[in-house]
């Protein structure tokens, strides 16, 4: 129910800051090289900060220390090269490297992936527009290597890394010509986006003794986006060309994180266990922006780097009493160098064991936030998000507090889970140009308010594993209410990421070389702000209206994939063919809503037409893939 | 497989195929009411000849308001609009109620359940301080336009700012070729007794009606381009949008060659 923003993603011991390709079509992690995932929705540990909301930490996998392996795999997006393998007795390597094909093969797929995403995101054309001509090319990469290196028994050494980034070009010419007008205007856009994650992580683990282990990690991550627009009108008046004219907008987000983090872990003689640790944080947070115009020789330049580093230090108690009760106590104490105040964050969580099928829980928490995500206009073709620091002014520190209550009952292949949580938030921030008008470059941190907002709901969650069938289905209500003093009159309204009934059902059956995978989700649309419409002021100019912030629901979502696969084993070696379909029932599920205002250049006010711009995700789209798996 | 972990599976389904067939398309703009809008322009020395009111643009489903019970009052009179019946939405005035030089008007009127006013006082009247002297004095010198209508008792006009409206009246007027705006009639903002113009903010050749209106500082906000997206635009109506001003006015004509 929170923003996305508030969850913290590791990865071997740095952070990720962008998790997807293809303006969130496709994930980066990926699965082939993942070891395990621990998702923390609720209350989390003290072992974890910087964060106000959840956590999701993601262990890469070590190389196969037995014999070397390589996997080769295509689909109709990408193709895909693993290969792994020891390196002596106590080395082993993890090489994966994925790269779209989308900029050499155009398939259909492809193509009804990028016309679901930018189609819409032409405002409807003006009866001028004689001519258009758009071409444009798209790719998206990630490499995952991992190093692995026991030292003796007790110390284990990894490296990691990861890069993943995309990157977007689209030129396209527009003409124009109003009839019985001399004049013929040409409008040559070019978009150059690029946007990506790169991280590093160097791990030691020491199993000092039985009784206490030791863990230290240094990590650096990087994301960075860079967008260039230019607008180059090249016009003519009865075929004589008239001077041209260029408009060149730049606008560039990066942040460096520097993590070090040291844990001990000891076995108390008296009861269950003290987890300690330490946690130093550098954060660099840079803004560019520059607007050049040749027409006018104006140039708008903002340029912001803002640096905060973070100490911290925690503590936690495990405890048991007797084999039902298990309590989890601690504190996270931590400054930053930006507000340099000191700031207290305490952690409680209970379980008890009513009996062998049926458990409960209960957790508490309070939590801070520094780095900020703003959402802006989500200008087609570039990251819609940017990371800024907290300043404590426009963009305040994200503070909350969760509490959960939980029930579950376990019966062997059967598991039902039910929690139901509270977060009350404090700096809660909302830019109000988000999902407005279309329009271009907005200058920093304009437009945010802040204040505070609550999340409850419910989450169950059912899961089954039997044989040849798997499947779990998971469903949550969640209810959101922010209230910022100068939006809404006050007025309460939820968060922008909010979807109050979210469901999700997932089937795997497995038998003999056949694997079918049945993946449905349905839930409710995201909140968005509607445009009413607009009216002249008596000089003539447009004024727009709109309705209160958020107070629109986009449609229902409902998405169902399906895919077969099947392998074929020849001594070592595995092939596998699969067969898949994405949104089989070819639901139209509109990721968000702007608008734009026809804004030809010879198109007078009183035609001016205001277009609906909806960024929709995949529609129908059949699939094929193909691995071999050598070992 | 057992029975009964089979009819919960095929229960799971079926609630899913149910909840997928929930998702209706919302009207967002059901979830509004309806806006209205109101352009009304009242001129000194002259009776009230035309009010408009509309739904807001642009979102393809504009119309004229109909049926409306306008009133526009004074401190001492109150007259009834009446719908022009070849012009819907269009509201004219009777002929004995002519707008008077510094006096407050208001319009009131009800649309959807909601009350909506406004208020605005009249500036003084325009008047030649020299009777040989034109209202506004106009010459052409290449591509420029000097407009000057300083003769005037502009001395009473300094808590007001002029409005300056050219609008052509051949019919099959040439267009004045340019790289912005085809609109019939152009508006340009004056804070003195004179303007210089460009032949570039005629959009046509031929005769022009220049009309200057003089106008309270308090509505300049209203002639301002909208900068910040996030806000609604201005509007001194309340419960509804656009703008009612009372305003004092002067014309010639000028052709434009």
């Amino acid at each position: 129910g929170g923003e996305e923003d508030e969850n913290l993603v590791l990865w071997d011991g740095f952070t990720l800051y962008h998790l997807d390709h293809f303006f969130g079509v496709f994930s980066t992690l990926n699965p082939a090289v993942i070891q395990d995932i621990n998702l923390m929705n609720g209350p989390f540990s003290s072992r974890y900060g910087a964060r106000s909301g959840g956590v999701l930490e993601v262990n890469g996998r070590s190389g196969n220390k037995l014999h070397p392996r390589t996997l080769i795999d295509a689909d109709l997006i990408d193709v895909g090269l693993l290969t792994e393998g020891p390196i002596g007795e106590k080395t082993s390597y993890l090489v994966s490297f994925r790269r779209s094909h989308t900029d050499f093969i155009r398939t259909g797929f492809y193509d009804e992936l990028l016309d679901r995403l930018f189609s819409q995101s032409v405002s409807a054309d003006p009866e001028s527009l004689v001519n258009e001509e758009v071409e444009s090319d798209y790719f998206y990469d990630d490499l995952n290597i991992k190093l692995s290196h026991e030292i003796g028994e007790k110390d284990r050494l990894s490296f990691s890394l990861f890069n993943g980034g995309d990157s977007f070009e689209r030129n396209s010419l527009y003409t124009y010509e109003t009839q019985g007008s001399p004049f013929q205007y040409n409008d040559i856009f070019d978009d150059d986006s690029e946007w990506g994650n790169t991280g590093l992580g160097l791990t030691w683990t020491r199993n000092a003794s039985p009784d206490k282990q030791l863990y230290t990690s240094l990590g650096y991550s990087k994301y960075s986006s860079r967008y260039e627009f230019s607008d180059t009108q090249r016009d003519f008046f009865n075929g004589i060309p008239i001077p041209e004219k260029t408009m060149t907008d730049i606008d560039e987000n990066s942040v460096e994180d520097i993590t070090f983090h040291h844990q001990q872990t000891h076995s108390m003689k008296s009861n269950g266990t003290l987890e300690f640790g330490y946690q130093f944080t550098l954060l660099d947070v840079e803004n560019r922006f520059l607007e050049n115009s040749s027409s006018n020789n104006s140039e708008v330049q903002a340029d912001t780097s803002n640096v905060s580093i973070q100490n911290s230090l925690y503590a936690e108690r495990r405890l048991a009493y007797g084999e039902n009760w298990k309590l989890r106590l601690g504190g996270r104490l931590s400054t930053n160098s930006f507000n340099e105040k000191l700031y207290f964050e305490p952690r409680l969580r209970v379980d008890h064991m009513i009996s062998p099928q049926w458990n409960l829980h209960f957790a508490t928490g309070y939590y801070i936030q520094q780095i900020r995500r703003v959402a802006e206009q989500n200008l087609f073709l570039r990251q819609s998000d940017r990371w800024a620091l907290s300043d404590g002014d426009s963009i305040p520190i994200s503070k909350s507090f969760h509490s959960s209550f939980g029930l579950s009952w376990s019966s062997s292949p059967l598991t039902i889970s039910a929690e139901v949580f509270y977060k009350d938030l404090k700096g809660v921030i909302l830019n109000q140009e988000q999902n407005r008008l279309l329009s271009a470059f907005t200058a920093e941190n304009e437009g945010i308010s802040s204040g505070d907002g609550m999340v409850a709901g419910l989450d169950l969650l059912t899961t089954y594993a039997k044989g040849s069938h798997s499947a779990w289905l998971a469903y949550s209500y969640s209810f959101s209410a922010n209230s910022l003093e100068d939006v809404n009159d006050g007025e309460e309204f939820p968060s922008a990421f909010n979807k109050p009934h979210d469901l999700k059902l997932v089937y795997n059956y497995r038998m003999r070389d056949y694997t079918v995978h049945s993946q449905l989700t349905a839930s409710s649309g995201y909140p968005f702000t509607p445009l009413l419409g607009f009216f002249e002021g008596p000089g003539g100019d447009t004024f727009l209206v709109y309705g209160d912030d958020l107070s629109g629901r986009l449609p229902s979502q409902f998405r169902w994939d399906m895919s077969v696969s099947r392998s074929f084993t020849y001594k070592s070696s595995t092939l596998s063919l699969g067969l898949g379909v994405f949104n089989l029932t070819d639901h139209q599920n509109i990721k968000n809503r702007t608008y734009s205002i026809n804004q030809v250049r010879d198109e007078a006010p009183e035609e001016l037409k205001i277009s609906t711009i909806d960024l929709e995700l995949i529609g129908i789209s059949p699939t094929f893939s193909i691995s071999l798996d050598f070992r | 497989m057992n029975p009964t972990y089979h009819a919960i599976s095929l229960s799971m389904l079926c609630i899913a195929l149910v909840l997928s067939s929930c998702s209706k398309q919302d009207s967002v703009l059901d979830q509004f009411e309806d806006k209205l809008v109101i352009d009304a322009t009242l001129e000194v020395g002259k009776t009230i000849s035309d009010i408009h009111a509309h739904s807001l643009l642009g979102m393809g489903n504009e119309e004229d308001i109909s049926n409306l019970e306008i009133v526009i009052s004074n401190c001492s009179h109150s007259v009834v609009l009446t719908e022009d019946p070849k012009n819907k939405g269009h509201y004219y005035g009777p002929e004995d109620f002519v707008i008077s030089p510094l006096m407050e008007y208001s319009i009131k009127t009800n649309y959807k359940d909601a009350e909506i006013t406004a208020s605005s006082t009249s500036p003084p009247e325009m008047e030649a301080l020299q009777t040989s002297k034109e209202f506004i004095e106009a010459d052409i010198q290449g591509d420029l336009v000097f407009l000057t209508w300083s003769a005037l008792n502009t001395g009473s006009f300094k808590e007001y700012f002029y409005i300056v409206e050219l609008v052509p009246l051949d019919e099959d007027a040439e267009m004045i070729m340019r790289f912005s705006g085809s609109e019939q009639k152009s508006t340009v903002v004056s804070f003195n007794p004179e303007l210089t113009l460009s032949i570039d903010d005629f959009n046509f050749y031929g005769d022009h009606l220049i009309k200057v209106y003089a106008m309270s500082n308090t509505y300049e906000h209203l002639f301002t381009p909208q900068t910040n997206i996030t806000d609604n635009g201005p509007t001194n109506i309340d419960g509804a949008y656009g703008y009612f001003i009372a305003s004092s006015v002067i014309e010639t004509t000028l052709e434009i060659r």
